[in-house]
């Protein structure tokens, strides 16, 4: 018992100066490369608040276009794609009712 | 129940981190400064934008933590040379003692524990400055001048141990012993 106490002790202690010795090299990292906030912000800023608010959010078409039970225009369909339901692809009952009663 | 050595060694290394800790610091500012860099805290540490500022301070301040530690180790290598117990000259014995110096003189596991710590760091800062000079982080001048250091160091301690060694070798009164013993 007294032995392996002995054993935890010396290897914490071997443990801790490890760490000390490594401790000031852990300083190398302080100095960095990197890209300084404040100064990016800035240009970013200058730059591209224009066109940041002249871009309109790309999925609007998709809630107008599939209100009624017309079948779906092409532009819809691509611009909305991930968006629509089987149901606004396929014409509904009563237009395929509506086309055998015009026949 | 601890081990004596290694108390020994956990003391003598702490004054050393400090030091070059500072140093990193110190010289990381005063560098900056001198070459008019802008210099960017955040909670990282130093942030450079420019890759040639950032491969400048880096350099120079990693050369001055070899300068800090080549310090420490020069005293250790003037204290294990000339106020080493074992070999110290009588007349300097003399002149430490008359002015009161006579803590000068060390023993070997003084001037060891102590060579042993401030080796090691070089060492660590050997392997740091080459891993970053692969990576192009630092100049490669900075690995090579720590490389040298390292290896004139090195050889001083270990020629310093060899003549203790030799000073502590069993003595006969026959001047042939050693020319005798493979007979």
């Amino acid at each position: 018992m007294k032995k392996l106490s002995k054993i935890v002790i010396n290897s914490g202690l071997l443990m801790l100066l490890f760490g000390i010795l490594v401790f000031p090299m852990v300083s190398v990292a302080f100095v960095k490369l990197g890209q300084n906030k404040s100064t990016v912000l800035s240009a970013q800023d200058t730059q591209t608040t224009p066109t940041a608010t002249a871009t309109p959010a790309p999925t609007a078409p998709a809630t107008e276009v599939n209100n009624t039970n017309e079948v779906v225009s092409e532009e819809s369909s691509q611009s909305s794609g991930s968006t629509l339901t089987p149901e606004d692809q396929m014409p509904s009952f009563d237009d395929i009712n509506g086309s055998k009663s015009g026949e | 129940m601890f081990s004596k050595i290694l108390i020994k060694l956990i003391d003598r290394a702490i004054t050393p981190a400090i030091l070059i800790l500072a140093m990193r610091i110190v010289s990381v500012v005063m560098i900056s400064k001198y070459y008019g860099y802008n210099l960017n805290t955040g909670l990282s540490g130093f942030i450079f934008t420019n890759k040639t500022e950032y491969l400048n301070v880096n350099s120079y301040s990693l050369l001055a933590m070899v300068g800090a530690i080549l310090i420490g180790i020069s005293y250790i290598i003037v204290k294990s040379y000339t106020f080493h117990d074992s070999h110290i000259t009588p007349s300097l014995t003399a002149k430490l003692f008359s002015m009161h110096a006579a803590g000068m003189i060390q023993n070997s596991y003084e001037i060891y524990s102590q060579g042993i710590v401030w080796v090691s760091y070089l060492y660590l800062l050997l392997t740091v400055s080459g891993i970053m000079a692969v990576y192009g982080l630092v100049y490669p001048l900075v690995f090579y001048t720590a490389l040298v250091f390292t290896v004139i160091v090195t050889t001083l301690f270990v020629l310093d141990v060899e003549k203790e060694i030799n000073i502590h070798k069993p003595r006969t009164e026959d001047p042939n012993y050693f020319d005798r013993e493979g007979e």
